[in-house]
């Protein structure tokens, strides 16, 4: 064990090594391949419980990489795309900053272009987004967006013209900014590094400049400039960019020499300053006196919220997600409940998650079936052992599975139970029935959201997430919330209900699951679904016509029931026609132009709704607000009624509470109040005697120094003294040479309790006692023993007092 | 047609002639030995600097005059010569030269290189104003300080460290003899005026260091040396100090040398006016009496809150064009001074206080007025604009984001790093001793104090309702240990909460953001404190978002 013999490492990491492959090999080398072979498999090992082959290992390892760098894709790309709008915005501001300056000729002096960046509060998620910023403004092309107006293409192509002048960029951070000679020694070495073609650096040319001098920044912009100079002439000078990136944790005095004098040097360099504050433009205006502050021509930029982009990642992964591993409700909560109770941080979001992915196909054996893709065929099913079916047996939304067959098909329950083969045969199915529901969720969540971003009622709105968490809970379909929008869909006005039938009709054309409709053999149930929603489309459509038809004959004829229908006659208006226009332009292309000319007819017509046709509205009414109830109540329904849930469904959380919410003032004072928990020995069992006294509260001779030690501590005031606190130590050790401790303890205990100030004749006594223990030896397990709280934080040594600590905790926790 | 320097000069900068006539005075023939060291003080933008350069650049740097074509062909030489040969002087800015070596290295490399020339700065950048104290005029600033450059220049740096050093390399530099030099002395024997004392002696080496008051912290054993360079060097130096502050401030304990003391006074209202007519947008000739009376509106509106010159150049530049919109667009004719002052009132509210205070920059400001307030005009002036028109503006969405930003003004954080930041605001402005009465959860009253016994604890610390001792809330926040914040913090949380290290963490976050200011040292561990450092305004929008009830547990507070 020499090598873990070192003075300065604190921790060493030892690889685990798989254990049970050393046959027939010598035992070092063995060891050695095993830990090779632990690197290469990412530390996947063997499960022993089931018994797995190590092809299944394998499958697990496969689907873990293959399922992480989708999510992490994704998530990047859901990252990427909240900010598009703000990138590019920046990006025109920085590559028009100083073109701009030509045609506003009028101010009195040159102010620096400065970007605000308002960037959320978690400062260590800022790296990668200023990273992001860097690359985008340094790209020679703008960032592209789907949703840019015209305005921007414009933009776009003004600054497409001058787009062969790039921009150079470097990011500051205050770790690098102590005092203004660094904060000028690494600007300047970030700008000369980035290794641009034709400039010089002056540094190397045998001049004796020093490496913070602003004049070797001029030369070498000079030397750029001269370089591009050649290429064309019309070329726009390059901009130099600086970004701070955590502007509040800049040292301020530096912070404004830095830019004043950057601004004395825009007339020849043209800077650029991006900051990015994490709170408010307040921080700005405490930290630089008004002299600076006039120097800079700010523009704001506001980046997503981060708890906006927490709840795009949420339904990009897991409500449209065709990923596989899903995240249960409980830690789910969790992973929301840090975010937003702690930190903001998304930052931290991902690795919590990646966390759960690890731990999913690391430990759980049945994780080489979390696979979406997964067919009949699949190898996965091969290398199931006898232990991976005892597993699937005992996952309870099999055996609810199986008892809902038993009244059904006892058979085949019993098969299900019995034969493996068969069981084998039927995971597929399983699986894709889960793989159903999770799409038909996706679709009906949308509808649901759909239908709730239809009314404008704040009061009753709730967040993306907070639904996607009920429906997880299982709560959704029960809450108040769903008939509360059923009742408002109720009391929509024929005009409106049309509207809402025709975008609901859309919504669901639109979505991907109903896009193989030719196709019998995929037929799913959203298709059915859709047949329904059409329908009744139709018939409401027909309905509407008919009435319309009607009260335009009844008007002219007067005919029967003209006048019965005055009160739904209010519910259908003169904007009823209008609106029927747009609906039947994309709906009824071919019918359009007969229909116009009825249209247009219609219009000087008052629209009556005559009687029988009200009846049949109403019905029609009911058989939408039973569709959608429908809807939710088949398909939104929890997983957990789903069989093989488990298997997708992440639901533990013990283990992410360990990793990401460690507690660790917690856990010492366990640790020392009741060793016995870590140690695991017997020795410190509580005397038979002492049932009514907790263990934690006594003080045993066999527990470890240092835990003896904290628990005479805990009793002490503000001030402990080291000499009581030495003989009770003593006193207990003691007690552990005698061999009749087990009575003495309660006695012992309450002169311990009263801080060691317990009559001098005890005292006396004890000290008499110790001496035959030794009392060098009593002294130096004394000493190492305080030393070691010292270094926890437990005590301090003071002044104040001679022969006195400082005790530094209260309370317990 | 034919002006001289001085008269140049005295065009140039309204209301500075006696100044430069006091400069000029001092500096005499370029040969002539000058006093040993000038400081010359003032308030900031009375134009300083910009005096002193241009004085400086014009009569020595070959600069300028180069425009009147009666000059003498020995002049015209001369001038040739002097933009060709070493610089007479070197003009450092203390701020951006923040350690002795840099005053030096730069000095030195500015003596012994020509001076900047002026040919190359007019294609580099557009029209580009000396920003550091800026009545520098358009003329001045199209010659910015744009160096030769690196290729060309003849000499390379020069390290030197310490005084001694640059005492040598002064005494190098004034000793080197040019053409110049030469050429002087032939003038002077052409002329045969002058003594044969001066004909020996080369040209006055000018040192001028702006912002000299940053020199007291960089670099405080320099100050006399300097005072004395003429007189350690034994040649023929002067040295210029710049700054906003007095004499008095500089002197360091073992007296050196005194300079000759030089005060810019504040501009009059008349310089005032003058300087800012020359400001005028040149498009609009006819505007100028339209101009001028805007001016002197904005003068006697601003003059009270506003004595820098600048400011009152930003506020004229950025009102103006809102003040003839009415009358570009037809509504008002030029002479309805009542009309124009009316439309113009509203916008000087909110310059006072919004632009004056840079709350929102001058962009923003210009883009938002002339957006908002035109509406028809928009769709006219940007079709007019066509590609130029618009550059100024990010895409539409962008200027919704800004302004929806000017209204949210303040930012969310964390639910608990809320509470941690009320607690620790809490903690910062109760006193200890009522801790228990406040956050003890098994208090008999419930914990809150009533009114009457808030009155009578207040008279018992020994000060009435009407505050005659000094209250915390006055004194400003107190330093607290951390342990008592997280004390505060877990009895205000209306749940359980464990105690784990995301919530140190986001101290130590609130910390960085400067919302909490630690007291004691960072090597210091154990018993960190802190203050809080937000206002009671901040706070009350944290407790109204977080639905706590801040006023029951503050003490003594209004």
């Amino acid at each position: 064990m020499d090598e873990f013999d070192s003075l300065t490492d604190g921790v060493f990491y030892v690889p685990p090594s798989t254990i049970g492959k050393t046959v027939g090999k010598s035992k070092a080398k063995a060891a050695k391949a095993a830990q090779w072979d632990h690197f290469r498999l990412d530390g996947f090992q063997q499960l022993k419980d089931v018994n797995e082959p190590i092809e299944a290992m394998e499958i697990r390892r496969a689907l873990f990489n293959r399922e992480w760098e989708l999510m992490a894709g994704r998530i990047e790309n859901v990252m990427r795309n909240m900010n598009t709008m703000v990138l590019s915005a920046i990006y025109n501001f920085v590559h028009n900053a100083y073109s701009r300056q030509s045609n506003n000729a009028v101010m009195p002096f040159l102010e620096l272009p400065t970007g605000l960046i308002f960037a959320g509060i978690n400062v260590p998620d800022h790296d990668l987004l200023f990273q992001q910023i860097a690359q985008t403004i340094s790209s020679s092309t703008p960032p592209s967006s789907g949703a840019m107006g015209a305005e921007d293409m414009e933009l776009d192509s003004n600054t497409a013209a001058s787009a062969s002048s790039a921009s150079h960029v470097v990011v500051l951070q205050s770790k690098d900014c102590a005092n203004l000679k660094s904060a000028q020694k690494s600007m300047i070495e970030q700008f000369l590094g980035l290794g641009i073609v034709g400039a010089i650096n002056p540094l190397e040319g045998g001049a004796r400049l020093q490496n913070y001098d602003m004049l070797v920044l001029e030369r070498w912009y000079q030397s750029l400039c001269e370089s591009s100079d050649g290429a064309g002439e019309e070329r726009k000078q390059p901009t130099l960019v600086i970004i701070l990136q955590d502007f509040e944790s800049f040292d301020y005095d530096t912070l404004q020499d830095f830019i004043t004098i950057c601004s004395n040097y825009q007339d020849r360099i043209p800077f650029v300053l991006l900051m990015g504050l994490a709170t408010s433009i307040d921080a700005l205006h405490q930290g630089l006196p008004k002299a600076v502050l006039s120097r800079l021509q700010t523009r704001k930029f506001q980046m997503q919220q981060s708890s906006e982009c927490l709840t795009a990642i949420i339904e990009d992964l897991f409500i449209h997600a065709n990923v596989g591993l899903m995240v249960g409700s409980l830690p789910l909560k969790q992973l929301i409940d840090q975010f937003i109770h702690y930190n903001f941080s998304v930052g931290g979001f991902i690795s919590n998650l990646k966390y759960i992915v690890m731990h999913h196909f690391y430990a759980n054996p049945l994780s080489i079936l979390c696979d979406r893709s997964l067919t009949a065929q699949s190898k996965a099913l091969d290398f199931l052992t006898k232990g991976h079916f005892d597993h699937l047996r005992m996952l309870p939304s099999f055996q609810q599975y199986v008892e809902d067959k038993l009244n059904g098909d006892p058979q085949e329950a019993e098969m299900l139970i019995l034969d493996d083969e068969f069981l084998v045969q039927q995971i597929p199915d399983m699986v894709q029935g889960l793989r159903e529901y999770h799409q038909n969720f996706g679709m009906i969540f949308d509808f649901l959201w759909f239908l709730q971003s239809r009314f404008s009622i704040s009061l009753l709105k709730k967040p993306k997430r907070a639904l996607y968490f009920m429906a997880l809970e299982g709560t959704l379909i029960n809450s108040s919330h769903i008939p509360f929008l059923q009742s408002l869909v109720r009391k929509l006005d024929s005009n409106s209900m049309m509207m809402f039938v025709e975008d609901w009709l859309q919504l669901f054309k639109e979505s991907p699951r109903c896009i193989p409709k030719n196709s019998t053999t995929l037929e799913n149930a959203m298709d059915g679904e859709l047949i329904v929603v059409q329908s009744i489309r139709d018939r409401m459509a027909a309905l509407l016509d008919n009435v319309s038809e009607d009260s335009v004959t009844s008007s002219s004829e007067t005919e029967d029931n003209g006048e019965e229908a005055e009160d739904s006659s209010k519910m259908l208006s003169g904007g009823f026609v209008k609106k029927r226009k747009l609906v039947s332009l994309n709906v009824y292309a071919h019918e359009a132009d007969s229909r116009q000319t009825r249209i247009a007819k219609k219009t000087r017509e008052t629209a009556r709704i005559p009687k029988g046709a009200l009846g049949a509205y109403t019905l029609l009414v009911k058989e939408i607000d039973e569709t959608i109830s429908r809807l939710f109540r088949t398909y939104l329904v929890c997983h957990t009624s789903v069989p093989l849930n488990e298997i997708y469904y992440y639901s533990q959380i013990t283990i992410q509470q360990k990793a990401f919410l460690p507690q660790p003032r917690a856990s010492i004072q366990a640790a020392l109040g009741q060793p016995e928990v870590y140690l695991n020995c017997d020795c410190c069992r509580p005397p038979s005697g002492s049932t009514g006294q907790s263990l934690a509260d006594m003080v045993l001779p066999t527990q470890h120094d240092t835990c003896i030690l904290y628990k005479l501590y805990v009793e002490c005031g503000r001030m402990i003294n080291m000499y009581d606190w030495f003989t009770a130590f003593g006193m207990i050790l003691e007690r552990g040479q005698q061999p009749d401790s087990v009575e003495e303890p309660p006695a012992k205990k309450r002169a311990v309790g009263k801080g060691g100030r317990a009559g001098s004749k005890a005292k006396t006594k004890t000290i008499a006692n110790a001496n035959k223990l030794d009392q060098k030896e009593v002294q130096a397990r004394f000493i190492s023993g305080v030393a070691e709280l010292q270094f926890m934080g437990f005590i301090k040594s003071t002044s104040r007092k001679t022969d006195h600590v400082m005790r530094l905790t209260w309370g317990n926790i | 047609m034919a002006t001289s320097p001085q008269q140049q000069l005295h065009e140039s900068f309204p209301g500075r002639a006696k100044q430069i006539d006091q400069i000029l005075g001092f500096m005499g023939k370029p040969w002539a030995p000058t006093p040993p060291s000038l400081l010359i003080n003032g308030n900031s933008s009375l134009g300083k600097t910009a005096v002193v350069k241009a004085t400086l650049s014009i009569m020595l740097g070959g600069g300028g005059s180069s425009s009147s074509n009666n000059q003498s062909r020995s002049e015209q030489q001369l001038q040739e010569h002097r933009r060709r040969l070493p610089s007479r002087y070197a003009f450092l800015d203390c701020v951006e030269c923040h350690t002795p070596r840099l005053i030096f290295e730069h000095a030195i490399y500015q003596l012994r290189n020509p001076p900047p020339s002026q040919e190359k700065g007019s294609t580099a950048l557009p029209l580009i104003h000396t920003p550091t104290t800026g009545t520098s005029e358009k003329k001045e600033a199209a010659g910015s300080r744009k160096r030769k450059r690196v290729t060309n220049s003849p000499l390379d740096w020069n390290k030197c460290e310490n005084v001694n050093e640059f005492v040598e390399w002064c005494r190098k530099i004034c000793d080197t003899k040019d053409e110049l030099d030469d050429f002087n002395e032939t003038c002077d024997n052409h002329r045969t005026v002058h003594g044969s004392i001066s004909k020996h002696q080369n040209e006055t080496r000018y040192l001028v260091l702006d912002r000299a008051e940053r020199l007291r912290d960089t670099a405080p054993t320099l100050i006399p040396v300097l005072m004395r360079l003429q007189e350690l060097t034994g040649r023929n130096i002067c040295v210029i100090l710049i700054t906003t502050i007095v004499w008095e401030k500089f002197r360091s304990k073992t007296g050196g040398y005194e300079p000759i003391v030089l005060n810019f006074p504040q501009y009059t209202k008349s310089e005032t006016v003058a300087i800012l007519r020359r400001d005028l947008p040149n498009r609009e000739e006819e505007d100028l009496d339209l101009y001028m009376r805007f001016v002197d509106l904005v003068y006697d509106v601003f003059q009270r809150n506003c004595k820098d010159l600048n400011e009152m150049r930003h506020l004229v530049a950025l009102l103006f064009p809102l003040y003839i919109k009415p009358v570009k667009e037809g509504k008002v004719q030029k002479h309805e001074v009542l009309k124009l002052h009316r439309h113009i009132q509203a916008y000087f509210v909110e310059a006072m206080d919004k632009l004056y205070l840079r709350e929102i920059s001058s962009t923003e400001w210009s883009d938002r007025t002339l957006s908002a307030a035109s509406g028809s005009l928009s769709g006219a002036s940007s079709s007019t604009g066509g590609g130029g028109g618009q550059v100024s503006g990010a895409p539409v969405g962008d200027r919704a984001l800004t302004s929806a930003l000017d209204v949210q003004n303040v930012f969310d954080l964390p639910y608990y790093t809320k509470f941690i930041l009320i607690a620790s605001f809490l903690a910062s402005y109760n006193p200890p001793r009522l801790d228990m009465r406040y956050f003890a959860k098994v208090s008999n009253a419930g914990g809150k104090m009533t009114k009457r016994s808030k009155i009578a604890a207040a008279k018992k610390h020994g000060h009435d309702n009407m505050g005659s001792k000094l209250r915390q809330q006055l004194l400003g926040p107190k330093p607290f240990p951390i342990e008592r914040m997280l004390a505060i913090f877990y009895s205000i949380l209306d749940e359980e909460v464990e105690e784990n290290v995301n919530v140190h963490t986001q101290i130590a976050s609130l910390v960085s953001l400067r919302m909490l200011q630690r007291v004691t040292p960072m090597d210091k561990l154990d018993s960190i404190k802190c203050k809080c450092n937000v206002s009671y305004e901040m706070i009350k929008t944290l407790a109204k978002s977080t639905r706590f009830e801040i006023d029951k547990y503050l003490y003594d507070f209004s």
